[in-house]
């Protein structure tokens, strides 16, 4: 058990660029973006026609776009209908949840060539709804009269992190300054920026609006000044990951047919996914996420591989505080030890573990249901070498990981790829 | 085939067995007379809040209430200043959060609440709380214009 009964790659992936969209473009149109440049990455032979079901990731269109019947409506664009279609959920692992479906469709032999998408737009609503909608990820009945909002229950683990370990805010910084960096070099990522670019542009702006310019020195003193105020203490605005709108499409091909669309496939050849209690309050820890764990020891088990034996990684950063537990749980650090390999640079694109290399959902951007899916296309780009501007990593990435997480943790999706 | 008033007088009568019906609607209206009831498996001693009607440790359904005392330690929190709608109502806002956090119950339960001080000012000021300190529970009736009251699990300081 635990196997996949037939080797599943991906064989196209692209994304539209991730933003603030809505108006201008809703899912439909940003599903379509990313559709076009799935489509021009498959290296040969490809024919949309052949592609015989449809798996969308989505959290909740409902809320936020008063849509929810979705997954037909990108068939009909992609041109599939009446081909099977069904939409996904699990927060915001809803897209690594529809991949982790198709896997297992591919790979039980049902069908040879299927669509997997991710969607989200978050921006049509105001903030104090995109707040309520995302609470509803978490236990509404228990939770949401606690006044439990999502920067609230990782601050939550934030505290006990730092309680435990002495994780510092300056190591929350490391995780945000690394991302930005990385999504400096990613042209669809929402910011393309450094935080000393944020930061030397505030203070341009304040020296044109003749205010007194701030004497922030290095971003550390930025990071902890009034201009990063506190979300959930102890987390600030730029521990906490963007209000997106995006979109992000990959094929999986079998083994059987793969080499008719490209000589180099990703083979993903682990998959794991696990739960936890809804609530955070009623896990046994709460500084590390059963689910991750879960999911992680299933895919690593099923690919024959080990924490050690993965080169690159996108993570779920959906704070600071997140890719810092993430890297513990998924076994790249002791419990405790990630902050201090992060502030080394072991995690940075020309370190020895390089991580969200794309910008993470920190600075690439955070449609929720279209996360999952997003991470695997830079893990294909990474992959095959062609990950724009200089965020490409100097070695030859023969296996890779990303990890999905939703809610507070509730559910976990982890991919292994290999090539 | 059993017709259709059969069938509700059947249901009828399961519903009014003795035995209380451990739903989160109970949970509520026990919350709101002050008390925190859950249960506990009368076969393996599991203790559940808010109450279950399986236990999902031994799968047995023989389960009775269980009233918690109410007294804990903060077990985490966090003050929140960007909240959800049902708090900036409350009158929370950027600089002026509230405090969410995680309480573990002396049965060793944890269960999420809102922490309150003597003053609302109290929970601006992230000294106030300290992993570990010890709190008892304290209900707040919630009170917004065009609603009906609310009462919510809250935790203050054990002075």
């Amino acid at each position: 058990m635990g196997k996949l009964a037939r080797k599943v790659a991906i064989i196209g992936a692209g994304m539209s660029k991730f933003g603030q969209w809505y108006p201008i473009k809703q899912n439909r149109d940003l599903f379509q973006d990313a559709l076009i440049e799935a489509i021009k990455s498959v290296d040969k032979n490809f024919n949309m026609k052949e592609v015989e079901e449809v798996f969308v990731g989505n959290f909740t269109a409902d809320l936020f776009n008063h849509e929810a019947h979705i997954a037909p409506l990108m068939a009909q664009l992609a041109g599939l209908n009446p081909k099977p279609a069904s939409r996904f959920e699990s927060a915001c692992a809803s897209s690594g949840l529809a991949l982790r479906h198709a896997v297992i469709n591919v790979a039980s032999g049902m069908n040879d060539l299927v669509m997997v998408a991710g969607i989200e737009t978050m921006t049509e609503v105001p903030t104090v709804d995109v707040t309520d909608a995302l609470a509803t990820a978490s236990d509404t009945r228990i939770e949401y009269p606690a006044g439990a909002t999502f920067p609230g229950l990782y601050a939550a683990v934030a505290n006990v992190h730092m309680h435990k370990y002495g994780t510092k805010d300056t190591d929350l910084f490391n995780v945000a300054i690394k991302n930005y960096e990385n999504g400096a070099e990613n042209p669809y990522a929402q910011v393309q920026m450094t935080i000393e670019q944020v930061m030397m542009d505030k203070k341009k702006k304040a020296e044109k609006q003749g205010q007194p310019v701030p004497d922030w020195k290095d971003p550390y003193e930025f990071l902890r000044s009034s201009a990063n105020p506190y979300i959930a203490y102890p987390l600030r605005l730029f521990d906490c990951s963007l209000v997106t709108d995006g979109a992000a499409v990959v094929f999986l091909a079998s083994k059987d047919v793969a080499k008719k669309y490209t000589d180099t496939p990703i083979w993903i050849t682990g998959v794991g996914q696990g739960s936890a209690q809804l609530q955070l309050s009623s896990r046994d820890t709460l500084e590390s996420f059963i689910a991750t764990k879960t999911a992680s020891s299933t895919a690593y088990k099923m690919s024959g591989l080990e924490p050690k034996d993965i080169q690159i990684a996108e993570v779920h950063d959906c704070f600071t505080i997140a890719e810092i537990v993430a890297l513990e749980d998924l076994g790249f650090y002791e419990p405790g030890k990630a902050a201090t390999a992060i502030s080394n640079g072991e995690t940075k694109r020309n370190g020895n573990l390089p991580i969200n290399t794309s910008g993470g959902l920190k600075a690439k951007g955070h449609p929720v249901g279209a996360t999952g899916v997003a991470q695997a296309v830079e893990i294909f780009k990474q992959m095959r070498g062609i990950a724009e501007r200089k965020r490409q990593v100097k070695f030859d990435v023969e296996r890779a990981l990303t990890h999905n997480l939703g809610g507070s943790g509730a559910t976990c999706v982890v991919h292994i790829y290999e090539k | 085939m059993k017709s259709k008033k059969e069938r509700m007088e059947e249901n009828k009568m399961s519903n009014t067995e003795s035995k209380p019906e451990f739903t989160i609607k109970e949970y509520f209206e026990h919350l709101k007379e002050g008390n925190l009831i859950g249960c506990k498996c009368k076969k393996c001693n599991s203790l559940y809040l808010p109450p279950r009607k399986i236990c999902s440790n031994c799968y047995s359904t023989d389960l009775e209430a269980y009233n918690f005392k109410g007294t804990g330690k903060l077990a985490t929190y966090s003050l929140i200043h960007v909240g959800t709608r049902y708090f900036v109502l409350q009158g929370y806002k950027m600089n002026k959060p509230y405090c969410f956090g995680i309480v573990e119950l002396d049965e060793g339960l944890k269960i999420a609440a809102h922490i309150v001080g003597p003053t609302k000012e109290f929970e601006f000021d992230p000294n106030n709380f300290k992993i570990g300190m010890p709190l008892k529970m304290k209900i707040l009736k919630i009170e917004i214009s065009g609603q009906e009251p609310h009462y919510d699990l809250g935790f203050e300081p054990l002075m």
